[in-house]
């Protein structure tokens, strides 16, 4: 009997949805190994404790909290995305308008205005990037990788 | 008019016209097996409660996409399970995990489990299987959450997950074997 013979019926002895062929091919194995008897008996210990163990419900008030939490989150949401579209234009609009008087001022020094351009233009492309990626990422990532704690 | 007999297809549609009424229905029909599911992979009832309503929310936003000639639960598991792992992924860098959010209840006395020694649950063995169940892998809690808690059979966790069946007994043959072997040690 091969291990991976043995843990497929294994599971469905323990379960109680082997065939009776396939018990009595898993009781006559189970004779003749030491192993696969002692595992046989600790899964057998953990379905008889974990059939006795529940996890806990929700309580009724905590099911209620729930729906209003989410109602209001809802209910905020195109609030929310009106406020930063808003806010975004008039920082865009602010920004440009700074820029452009900064830019403009024959009293500041030309190395100062390089300096503020690429600061600037470093800014937008690492914005640019940060954006693409998070689209890219949305866009392909098929959540199935396996994440270990 | 919805009420909790309305048909989740109904409810769908009612919700995509413009009823949110409707999707309360289909929030409370689905409350505590998404709080569950997210908290058999996340392991923090506060996680859970944010997953699952952010789930929610997602499936609100995309509920035109949906095809309401097919079962809702599914549809929106993968979602939530999408929005879990990715957490998850995030949060590994920056959080540990917290054992004492797994919430587990005791049986009582009157149950009908099966009689066996296992079968009053001392504070000690709560605590140790809260340990174990938070050791393991999130893939490990979520296939033994559906099979122990949930209660599904082999077929009904390979249809939630879209894996085939000898898949789900491989799995579960693992995480059964992986959370009796943290049971034992922490006997010890």
């Amino acid at each position: 009997m091969t291990h991976e013979h043995f843990k497929h019926l294994l599971l469905r002895v323990v379960d109680g949805v082997a065939t009776e062929r396939e018990r009595e091919e898993f009781t006559a194995h189970i004779r003749s190994c030491d192993e696969c008897r002692r595992e046989y008996g600790e899964f057998k210990n953990l379905e008889e404790f974990m059939s006795a163990v529940k996890l806990k419900d929700l309580s009724e008030d905590a099911r209620s909290a729930y729906w209003r939490l989410l109602y209001n989150r809802l209910e905020r949401g195109i609030g929310w995305i009106l406020l930063s579209l808003g806010a975004i234009l008039l920082l865009g609009f602010g920004g440009f308008m700074l820029i452009r008087e900064f830019i403009t001022d024959p009293t500041v020094s030309v190395v100062l205005k390089i300096g503020v351009c690429a600061v600037l233009a470093g800014f937008i492309v690492l914005l640019v990037s940060v954006l693409k990626e998070r689209l890219f990422v949305r866009k392909y990532d098929k959540y199935s990788k396996e994440v270990k704690l | 008019m919805v009420d909790m007999n309305t048909a989740d297809a109904e409810a769908i549609s009612l919700t995509v016209a413009g009823d949110k009424e409707a999707f309360a229905v289909i929030v409370a029909r689905y409350t505590e097996r998404a709080y569950r599911m997210a908290l058999y992979i996340l392991g923090s009832e506060q996680d859970a409660m944010d997953l699952s309503q952010d789930a929610f929310i997602r499936a609100y936003r995309n509920l035109k996409r949906f095809d309401v000639s097919r079962p809702f639960f599914p549809w929106f598991a993968t979602i939530l399970r999408n929005l879990c792992y990715n957490f998850l992924r995030r949060r590994k860098r920056k959080q540990a995990y917290n054992i004492e959010d797994f919430q587990i209840a005791a049986p009582s006395l009157s149950s009908s489990a099966p009689s066996s020694p296992s079968s009053g649950i001392t504070v000690e063995t709560k605590i140790a299987l809260n340990r174990a169940l938070s050791e393991l892998s999130p893939q490990d809690r979520e296939i033994i959450g559906k099979f122990y808690f949930e209660q599904l059979s082999y077929r009904e966790i390979a249809t939630e997950l879209g894996i085939p069946i000898g898949t789900v007994m491989s799995r579960l043959y693992y995480a059964r074997r992986h959370l009796k072997d943290r049971m034992l040690k922490g006997e010890r």
